[in-house]
């Protein structure tokens, strides 16, 4: 596996920049913000297709940032992995064909580079600026465990770390479950104190219940009672009243039944008849003086005898004639008075008739004047009066009215409920409602009680709720940490197990490849590598004999750390053979090291394609020189030959 | 452990078997414990945890 190239449109500080790689060991040389790092990043983003965060890899303001990595791997096909960034985020394969679909283009990635996890590429092809120097440092066992770290867990994170943390984790939860064993014991010898407190509670609260159903049924039967007494004394008004409205009727007809008019008709006939017998009586006097005075003017008339024949022979005298006429006169008027006489005679007669009439029409008031009949008239108003009492007779009327309705509304309610009340008369029912009083107040005086125990009960209740749902808090609790210890364990032992299966697959692996490494970049020289099972700690074989790593030269144990390194890389790739970058790697190195460290890697490039990033430019004359400069943003760097 | 693709990191074997582990569980609640057991460890190789 070789990188060919990468092109960069408008990433970073590149508007267009194309970098050509060759075999062997190529030297990328640019200054500090000269784009080294991104170069870096592009080629691992264009494999991995990860990165911290994609969009610092945009230029600033553009529209259109891409990555494009030409690479040929080790059946000798070429291919471009292209990651466009802006517009918007998309990946193609190129080879003879244009894969789009991310499966396939994963897929096939994984094909040429086996894992493709960012983390296991930085921890095996990438060496970071200073890790040299670290390493260098490190005895080797952390040597080994370093790079089995990131590169066997698959992430940033230490497995050996996860697995400490977890034994602590469930050592902690051990703890915390016989802690809360104790208190969960403790609660529930708490509770003991409180049993019964809800059979008692529901006891009392039944009881009570029952008590006040009782109350109200015998309140509802009194009540009925009193209705019962209601309903009797109403029924007596109704009565009452209904014979007050009788009386008056009769008496009602008693009056107009008064013959005040005939009778006053009588005495005024009777009047009358008097006034004209009276009158009567006077025109029979003035008859009777007419008559005498006209007796007496015939007997003065007879008396004078023969002077006044004498003279009548003359003719009439004045005097004869004025007698005469005055005679004429006095029977004219008594003729008058006759008539009158007759008249008056034969109204008396006709009013005697009918006064008559009128006494036989009322023979019961015979000799009875009109003060008899105002008088009784007056006694039968009197009465009325007394039988309404203060009430219009129609005021009497609607009262009768309403009390019948009260009784009929009563009657009803009560047949509804207490049938058998209405045949008891006020006696017995006063008597039992006297009964139902008394045991409506013991009823009440025992239900008094029974909430007084109650209040006492409801409160060692409510205390018992209280530690109970505690007790299953703690419960809840004890239950979560159980699962979470039961989760930890698993995961505990089957990392363990895993862990413990990789690393003895690992490290013979491990120690096989990076034996061959050595063996070849020290010519033979090293023929193994032993690491040790137990303490991982690094020996280097010789023909005849092992040397301890921290025995060796620094020159040696550069070696052995590439021959590692690799040796991972090839691992882990499935015995690819992947690029190796370095990353400033060396810049602390001085020229002696660096002379050997060199060597290593021109011995490394001859089989495995090296890309340095550095700013030294002393290292141009290693490898195959890339300069970067920062006025070099529009043209194509092609890199000089190797030497 | 070794494939074509290169050795497996810790977390592909952990998920690989975990995933196993829970396809072969008859009892319900363990079944229950091994998911969490999966989701728990994953995070935990991921450092996300």
């Amino acid at each position: 596996m070789r990188f060919l190239s990468i092109t960069l449109k408008n990433v970073r500080s590149f508007r267009s920049k194309t970098i050509e790689f060759r075999d062997g060991l190529n030297i990328v040389c640019g200054p500090n913000e000269s784009g080294k790092s991104t170069i870096l990043e592009s080629i691992l983003y264009a494999v991995a297709g990860e990165i911290e965060d994609v969009s610092s890899l945009r230029r600033w303001k553009s529209e259109d940032t891409s990555i494009h990595l030409r690479y040929k791997t080790d059946t000798g096909e070429t291919y471009t992995v292209s990651r466009t960034i802006s517009p918007e985020m998309k990946c193609r394969l190129e080879n003879f064909i244009i894969l789009e679909d991310p499966e396939t283009i994963l897929s096939t990635l994984r094909n040429h580079f086996g894992s493709i996890q960012k983390t296991v590429l930085e921890s095996s092809a990438i060496v970071r600026h200073n890790q040299m120097e670290i390493l260098r440092k490190m005895d080797s066992r952390e040597i080994v465990k370093e790079q089995m770290r990131a590169a066997l867990t698959g992430s940033e994170t230490s497995t050996d770390e996860v697995i400490t943390m977890l034994q602590v984790r469930i050592d902690e939860y051990q703890e915390s479950l016989r802690d809360m064993d104790f208190k969960i014991e403790n609660f529930k010898a708490n509770l003991i104190p409180y049993a019964g407190v809800d059979e008692a509670y529901e006891s009392l609260t039944s009881k009570i219940r029952v008590y006040e159903k009782d109350v109200k049924t015998r309140q509802r039967e009194r009540e009925m009672h009193t209705k019962k007494l209601l309903y009797n004394s109403t029924v007596k008004d109704v009565e009452e009243i209904q014979k007050r409205l009788e009386e008056i009727e009769d008496i009602e007809s008693y009056r107009e039944a008064l013959p005040l008019e005939k009778i006053k008709k009588i005495e005024e006939l009777e009047n009358k008849r008097r006034r004209l017998e009276d009158g009567m009586e006077s025109l029979i006097s003035l008859i009777k003086e007419r008559e005498e005075e006209l007796v007496q003017i015939r007997k003065e008339s007879d008396e004078k005898g023969f002077f006044s024949w004498f003279t009548s022979l003359f003719g009439k005298s004045k005097e004869k004639k004025d007698r005469e006429k005055r005679a004429f006169t006095i029977e004219e008027v008594l003729k008058g008075y006759r008539r009158d006489f007759y008249e008056l005679e034969r109204k008396i007669e006709d009013m005697r008739i009918e006064k008559n009439d009128y006494i036989n029409q009322i023979p019961d008031y015979k000799g009875k004047g009109v003060e008899y009949c105002c008088k009784v008239d007056g006694e039968y108003q009197k009465r009325i009066e007394e039988l309404l009492k203060g009430l219009t007779k129609e005021e009497l009327v609607q009262s009768l009215l309403r009390k019948r309705e009260d009784a009929d509304r009563l009657r009803g309610s009560i047949f509804t409920e207490y049938p058998h009340l209405l045949d008891m008369d006020d006696s017995d029912v006063t008597n039992e409602r006297g009964n139902l009083e008394e045991m409506i107040s013991m009823l009440k005086q025992e239900k008094e009680d029974s909430e007084a125990k109650f209040e006492s009960v409801e409160i060692r209740k409510h205390e018992k709720e209280r530690i109970q749902r505690e007790l299953r808090a703690l419960e809840a609790q004890n239950l979560d940490i159980k699962t979470r210890n039961e989760v930890d364990q698993v995961v505990l032992d089957t990392i363990n197990e895993i862990y413990s299966e990789l690393k003895d697959l690992f490290i013979p692996q491990l120690e096989e490849k990076a034996g061959q490494i050595m063996q070849r970049i020290t010519k033979g020289k090293y023929m193994r590598i032993l690491i040790g099972r137990e303490d991982l700690g690094i020996r280097v074989e010789l023909p005849d004999q092992l040397i301890d790593m921290k025995l060796l030269s620094q020159g040696t144990k550069d070696q052995l750390y590439f021959s590692l390194r690799i040796g991972l890389s090839e691992l882990l790739s499935g015995g690819r053979n992947l690029p190796l970058l370095f990353d400033e790697s060396f810049y602390t190195s001085d020229e002696n090291r660096l002379k050997e460290t060199f060597e290593v890697l021109e011995e490394i490039a001859l089989n495995t394609q090296v890309i340095l990033f550095t700013h030294n430019e002393d290292f141009l004359k290693y490898g195959n020189p890339i300069v970067l400069s920062e006025q070099m943003t529009l043209s194509d760097s092609v890199g000089l030959s190797t030497k | 452990m070794e494939t074509s693709k290169g050795m497996k990191t810790v977390i592909e074997a952990f998920k690989e078997k975990m995933t196993d582990k829970i396809e072969n569980e008859r009892d319900e609640k363990r079944k229950e414990i091994l998911i969490k057991a999966l989701q728990r460890g994953t995070e935990l190789l991921e450092g996300k945890s």
